[in-house]
């Protein structure tokens, strides 16, 4: 746990810390300006992970009808040793085509640090008590000049960045917090794989619209300045990912904006396969239903007869001790 | 179909259980960032009571020969029953200031830039406010220490007042009279905040103050109505967050910008100027005896400088910051008397120093960091450390005496 807070404090706060008060004090002396040009570097230095991401992103799409097909193949087949089958199955998928399934959630996994890593830099660059200013001490380089401009202005725009977005100005307090919260659904919205079933759709539409949500509430109880980075990081992650994805139109409300003319054709043609694959899949599990119910009550009756034979047992033992 | 929603609810639970740790995570690691802390606040004593403000924000005192935790002296307080229930103001970063049978302090609390602060004079004989009108609340940061003046002011350092952003500082003047007292007597603005102690030349009815933009103000503190409270101003190179020392007519103090100054008060004009290395945050110790000013910093440096031109004599290092002004004294051995420094660590442990050359020839074991200043009270060294326990120590070998824990007075020793 010792180790683990050292790698935390020497590997992720102090580089922060020293590279924000270092932007501080060569952006004019100006912390906001310092969050904006941080937020483009950090996006810029994520933009291979946001390739390797999109191109992760492209072939899992590509191999959804022939895992459409696994699952389908072992679709009535509940036992260990078909689960197992198509696990090994879907992996050697997978490995064909050079794809790991969780492979997307790297940008994801590692954002996270860096936003709670910036989270805390924000605060600790910008002390408001004596303790907080003394530990800001340590947290420097030796050759960092910005040590000595401390305390740093807080003010942008004319706002307190170390203020909680709830004090800050009316109307901002409550424009921040949505203008995060729909930068994120966007961004969300465009990192997402076209679902190919109603289930996966239905859960991709949950995710869509949860994490939004809840950036935004939490982004009200947030320091300014993190509230500003997070909006920009946004912003900056739909140009990046806009032009890195192959100009993709993005679908909000079942409308399409932007993209090429050919993007767009493509997605209406994956939009008009999934709705057709959905019809069959609907017409199927109606066929199915019947078998389905029979299937249950054999299941049913099933679990009475072995408890009947567990309970007859446990008597004929209790007679024996007798 | 039951299975899929019960899957697929684990799912959306553990997702929303792991962005409901981080967050956690993330808010409660900055609580202790954002909260005052307080615990620098040294003690100081009558010779009959030893008072010092605890990790809540309380005055609380102990008696200075018995070291008997006081229940009924402590403030402030709320009543439960007939009992006295402390109620702290949150943080008190001073040392108490004794004078007319009261005792003065400051504390204060924030939520975010919203600040809670009072500034008190408790009676000694009964700890009850001394001032006949009432409390003194302030809504501002009171971090520095009180400073009594001959002419009855008590001056207080602030940050900016009610929630406004300009100015960002006052220097405040209280009557310290307990019958005119609490009322504000007069008060000049500020370019910053004040962190540190001022410094008081009662000779020339001058206050000196440092504030966190990194101006010394020269104030006027005679009595009457003045139109101009602000006699003149020195710019220093880094914010002034620690304290200002007056001494035989010179000022000393340090800065963030890892200075070390000496002003010439009447010129108005630069001595010298050191530099420290690291941010200086803990008052300067003026050695007449040997000429010498010792100053330290944040980064653990000792320095000895001349104190006329400023000469490195020598340095040394010691491991944690140092916040709390050093202790200059006398340790007594075999009839052998020798000066030495208390220095106290950030990190843990108060270092005995030999001031002819730096060397550590001695430690009082705290088991805690320490931020408050070492005190010299009837033949024993109290330190307050900053898990809130008052320890004390024979000066001579350094051994532990005693330690009482400063929030409900049990004994820890």
């Amino acid at each position: 746990m010792e180790l683990l807070g050292l790698l935390w404090d020497q590997g992720i706060m102090r580089p922060m810390i020293n590279a924000l008060a270092l932007l501080y004090h060569y952006m004019f002396l100006n912390y906001g300006l310092s969050i904006i040009v941080f937020t483009v570097i950090v996006r810029v230095l994520m933009i291979p992970l946001t390739i390797r991401q999109t191109r992760q992103m492209k072939k899992l799409q590509a191999l959804q009808p022939r895992m459409k097909a696994i699952q389908d193949k072992y679709k009535d087949k509940k036992d260990t040793e078909s689960r197992r089958a198509q696990s090994s199955e879907s992996m050697a998928l997978y490995r064909e085509a050079g794809v790991n399934p969780i492979g997307c959630l790297g940008p994801m996994v590692i954002q996270m640090p860096i936003w709670i890593g910036f989270y805390r830099a924000i605060i600790r660059t910008m002390p408001t008590t004596p303790e907080g200013m003394a530990n800001l001490s340590a947290s420097f380089y030796a050759w960092n000049p910005a040590s000595a401009d401390v305390p740093f202005s807080r003010l942008f725009l004319g706002i307190d960045l170390a203020d909680t977005v709830s004090q800050v100005y009316l109307p901002l307090n409550f424009v921040l917090p949505v203008l995060v919260g729909a930068s994120m659904f966007i961004t969300t919205k465009m990192s997402s794989t076209i679902a190919m079933d109603e289930r996966q759709q239905s859960q991709q539409r949950i995710m869509q619209w949860m994490m939004p949500v809840m950036i935004g509430v939490f982004t009200y109880q947030f320091p300014a300045g993190l509230g500003i980075y997070i909006l920009l990081s946004n912003i900056v992650g739909v140009f990046i990912q806009y032009f890195v994805g192959g100009k993709q139109p993005i679908e909000l409300f079942g409308k399409l904006y932007l993209g090429t003319a050919e993007t767009r054709a493509e997605a209406i043609a994956a939009k008009a396969e999934l709705a057709e694959r959905n019809q069959d899949n609907d017409d199927s599990d109606e066929e199915e239903t019947t078998d389905d119910d029979s299937t249950s009550i054999h299941r049913q009756e099933r679990t009475r007869g072995n408890r009947r034979r567990a309970r007859n047992s446990r008597r004929r033992a209790r007679r024996r001790r007798h | 179909m039951r299975s899929m929603l019960g899957a697929r609810r684990l799912r959306l639970g553990m997702l929303a259980s792991i962005i409901a740790i981080l967050s956690t995570v993330a808010l409660t690691g900055c609580l202790n960032d954002l909260t005052p802390q307080g615990r620098w606040s040294a003690p100081v004593s009558d010779g009959n009571f030893i008072y010092v403000g605890n990790l809540d924000g309380v005055l609380v005192r102990i008696d200075a020969v018995s070291h008997a935790f006081d229940v009924n002296w402590l403030y402030p307080y709320e009543l439960d029953g007939v009992r006295k229930k402390p109620k702290g103001l949150g943080a008190i970063y001073g040392a108490p200031v004794l004078a007319n049978g009261a005792v003065y302090a400051a504390g204060y609390t924030c939520a975010g830039s919203n600040c809670e602060g009072e500034v008190l004079a408790v009676s000694t004989e009964n700890g009850e406010i001394a001032w006949n009108s009432g409390r003194a609340p302030l809504e501002t940061k009171l971090v520095g220490q009180v400073e009594l003046t001959i002419n009855n002011f008590l001056l207080v350092g602030t940050g900016p007042l009610g929630g406004d952003r300009e100015p960002p500082g006052y220097l405040i003047a209280f009557s310290s009279d307990p019958i005119a007292g609490r009322r504000i007597q007069w008060r000049v603005a500020l370019d910053g905040e004040v962190l540190g102690d001022i410094a008081v030349d009662n000779s020339t009815n001058t206050a000196y103050v440092g504030t966190a933009s990194g101006t010394l103000y020269a104030i006027d503190i005679s009595e009457g109505d003045l139109s101009e409270r602000v006699k003149w101003q020195y710019s220093a190179d880094g914010a002034i967050t620690g304290n200002i020392v007056f001494h035989s007519g010179a000022i000393y103090f340090g800065d963030l910008a890892s200075n070390f100054y000496r002003l010439n008060p009447r010129s108005q004009s630069l001595d010298w100027q050191f530099d420290a290395e690291a941010w200086v945050w803990a008052e300067g110790i003026p050695d007449d005896e040997k000429g010498t000013i010792y100053v330290s910093t944040l980064g653990g440096h000792i320095y000895a400088l001349n104190i006329s031109t400023g000469d490195l004599t020598w340095s040394t290092r010691i491991e944690g910051q140092i916040i709390g002004t050093p202790l200059l004294f006398d340790r007594v051995r075999n009839e052998f008397s020798q000066r030495v420094l208390a220095v106290p660590s950030g990190e843990e442990d108060v270092h005995v120093l030999n001031v002819n050359d730096g060397q550590i020839i001695g430690t009082f074991p705290t088991d805690s960091a320490v931020k408050s200043s070492p005190v010299l009270i009837n033949d024993f060294i109290y330190i307050h450390t900053l898990d809130g326990e008052l320890k004390w120590y024979s000066p001579s070998d350094q051994t532990l005496q005693g330690c009482v824990a400063l929030k409900d007075g049990g004994r820890c020793d």
